[in-house]
């Protein structure tokens, strides 16, 4: 029988549309700045950076829903606060204040409440920021996981700081400052039932104080961290934005062996996996080794390194690997999710 | 990143070499397995291979020839109250006449990916008000597992776990595409993961019958490599024979135990193969002794035995007269977001493959 089909399209939003590939990126586009697009907003930074009086501002908001609310390595309570530390980091700014709100499932013990506050409250001194409003709402049994956290944060910009895709470069050298996949890899490892452990840790760190110090005396030109949709959605997006291509060193990429082992098994592409706890710098080559000795003080930036540089102005930028063997390819944004609920 | 004496770089560049060194002619070389044509491209290994010899796509992604129909049964007995559809994650996106079952998921179906059938199973037990249906889809490398558990439902003495079956033999489609006059090759690197399972003594008759040398082969960059070195060898020599490339893992009769379990719940039937058509005897379907296990029995639902026709062409790609890039829908009509086909979805598809390691590079993934 000859039954030519037209496939039905989507109308509903779908788990991948929050995975921070392709399908979220669409639904942000189409649906949200559409309708919200101001000159702010369209930079589509991890933060919106603005002037208030003679200070440079950024502000960031981010929501967590992970599951399960502990795992090795972090809690969603620290999570919540490094998230939005991070985010502030990534535009160039020392965080300062925290908002948190939570939307709280009926029946959750308090004490389950008590112990994540309790991490948030670590979090946030460690990240030297302090949490100064809040909101609390609770919704019927069985209509959450317990609890979701949204937290939204403000940071002061140094003078000298201008972090933006335009200021890249062709020949900028591309560091990445810690192993990649860690967070994605733990979170799936605590939560598949595969009947054996991964014993993967989270990398989940506030990055504010030793950004900060490379900050003092490198001129940064771009940093995203790559949580959702990971190193490669982070490298296409700027990429993008910026009209350049990039070329990355696939041997070169930092990660754990237990993690990687861990992605080939479950087939999942370590540069799509997300991370809580890492960033991703663009800086002149000539700043380089100045830039991975400054990482290389800080126990979150220890296993820094260069992975790829800023190739050329390109009208389709694209993002390429050199893989070990010397050929190259493509590197993709994922397009659905690679794991749901991971943050 | 990871390395192992089958990633290793020394390795592959020597036989990288040495198949610059052998390579006479022209060749065409089909790797059956999309495992395969994933390692091929993410690897860049046809920058390391002659332009001379020519890669040619094979159908060797379940996800991506599994029957349509079979999709459109599995979403409506999804909606069905109390039933839990489980699958493999890849299977979510792929796309029907009536959506796909992530669509099915938004709209409430409860549709869930686990790892292995057996997961489906310890659902099975946990929830005996539900009926935990299992979409089995796969090769001869998956089906042995879907016996698994029906064997441990049966164990359990489970009234709520069934499975839609959707199982496929590899070397029947491949000799049904190599009966096109007009399509040849000269060797097939055989998928290695399925002859784990079913061994490689039927690619002999393949081998004789069009005069193509087969080599069994793995999925790490020197597996490759030494699959295609054997098939030029045979080439070179005109010997129309099986060699195994992948003795790490493969032997010429297979895991005995795996087809004793295949065979004690499976019978042999015909199948249609998305983007392909019915061919005889190449599917597996659930023994009448064992029907009870049938989801498709067990929910009334109304057989659906014809071919479904799609733009996507997909034929042609496995014969390589298309390769993915030059399809007319690719990275238009067609994208990872809202696909034509299975193959630019499923990760071992050869047009996702396309669409990751070679989309927009002044390098090609053609060679």
């Amino acid at each position: 029988m000859n039954c030519p089909v037209t496939t039905k399209k989507s109308s509903k939003i779908e788990i991948a549309h929050g995975g921070g590939g392709r399908m979220s990126d669409k639904l942000i586009k189409d649906v949200f700045i559409r309708n919200f697009s101001n000159e702010y907003l369209d930079c589509q930074h991890d933060g919106a950076v603005f002037s208030l009086g003679n200070s440079r501002m950024a502000y960031s908001t981010d929501s967590f829903v992970v599951k399960p609310l502990f795992f090795n390595g972090g809690d969603i309570g620290d999570l919540a606060i490094n998230g939005t530390v991070n985010d502030l980091t990534a535009c160039g700014a020392k965080p300062l204040f925290i908002s948190a709100a939570f939307i709280i499932e009926e029946g959750t013990d308090i004490e389950i409440i008590e112990k994540i506050a309790i991490s948030m409250s670590k979090a946030a001194e460690k990240a030297g920021v302090k949490i100064v409003t809040g909101d609390t709402k609770v919704v019927e049994n069985g209509k959450g996981d317990g609890i979701y956290i949204n937290t939204s944060g403000i940071g002061v910009i140094p003078e000298n700081v201008i972090i933006a895709s335009e200021r890249i470069k062709a020949g900028d050298s591309i560091i990445i400052t810690g192993n990649i996949a860690s967070h994605g890899m733990c979170i799936i490892s605590e939560r598949s039932s595969l009947g054996f452990e991964a014993d993967i840790k989270s990398d989940t760190a506030s990055l504010n104080r030793m950004i900060a110090k490379v900050a003092e005396s490198v001129d940064i030109h771009m940093m995203r961290d790559p949580t959702r949709g990971g190193v490669s959605s982070v490298l296409n997006e700027i990429a993008e934005s910026a009209s350049l291509s990039i070329m990355i060193e696939e041997d070169a990429i930092p990660i754990e062996k237990k993690v990687s082992s861990f992605c080939e098994l479950l087939g999942f592409d370590p540069l799509g996996v997300a991370n809580e706890g890492i960033m991703i710098l663009f800086v002149s080559p000539q700043d380089s080794s100045k830039t991975l000795e400054i990482l290389k003080e800080f126990e979150e930036g220890k296993n820094s390194c260069i992975i790829g540089r800023v190739d050329k102005k390109d009208v389709t930028p694209v993002v390429t690997a050199r893989t070990i063997y010397g050929s190259k390819r493509t590197i993709d944004m994922i397009s659905g999710e690679q794991l749901p609920r991971i943050c | 990143m990871i390395n192992s004496d089958f990633r290793d770089k020394e390795n592959v560049l020597r036989i990288s070499e040495l198949i610059h060194r052998k390579a006479l002619g022209d060749y065409k070389i089909m790797e059956v397995c999309g495992g395969q044509s994933h390692s091929i491209l993410k690897n860049g290994l046809k920058d390391l291979i002659p332009r001379s010899i020519e890669m040619i796509h094979g159908p060797g992604c379940p996800v991506c020839v599994s029957d349509e129909n079979k999709i459109i049964q599995a979403i409506e007995i999804s909606k069905k109250k109390d039933v839990v559809l489980c699958t493999f994650g890849d299977m979510l996106r792929v796309p029907s006449a009536i959506g796909s079952l992530a669509q099915a998921k938004s709209e409430g179906s409860d549709i869930r990916v686990v790892y292995s059938p057996l997961d489906a199973v310890d659902i099975a037990e946990q929830n005996k008000d539900k009926q935990i249906v299992f979409f089995a889809i796969g090769f001869e490398t998956t089906a042995p597992i879907y016996a698994l558990s029906i064997l441990k439902s049966k164990k359990l003495k489970l009234k709520n776990y069934s499975i839609i079956t959707c199982m496929y033999r590899v070397h029947k489609v491949v000799d049904y595409l190599l009966e096109d006059r007009d399509f040849r090759i000269d060797a097939l690197l055989a998928a290695g993961h399925v002859c784990t399972v079913a061994g490689y003594k039927d690619y002999y008759a393949l081998a004789n019958k069009y005069k193509i040398g087969i080599a069994t082969t793995g999925f790490e960059p020197v597996d490759i490599l030494l699959g295609i070195y054997d098939c030029i060898e045979m080439v070179n020599n005109q010997k129309w024979t099986v060699i195994n490339s992948y003795k790490r893992a493969v032997s010429e009769i297979g895991n005995e135990m795996a087809q004793t379990m295949l065979n004690e719940f499976f019978e042999i039937t015909d199948q249609i193969w998305h983007g392909i058509g019915n061919v005889a005897d190449s599917g597996y379907g659930l023994k009448r002794k064992h029907s009870e296990f049938d989801a498709l029995l067990r929910f009334n639902i109304i057989p659906l035995n014809s071919f479904i026709e799609n733009k996507c062409p997909l034929t042609d790609i496995y014969k390589g007269i298309l390769k993915p890039d030059q399809c007319i829908y690719f990275n238009n009509k067609c994208n990872p977001t809202s696909p034509m086909g299975a193959a630019m979805v499923s990760s071992e598809g050869i047009c996702s493959a396309y669409y990751k390691y070679c989309l927009n590079n002044e390098l090609s993934c053609n060679n």
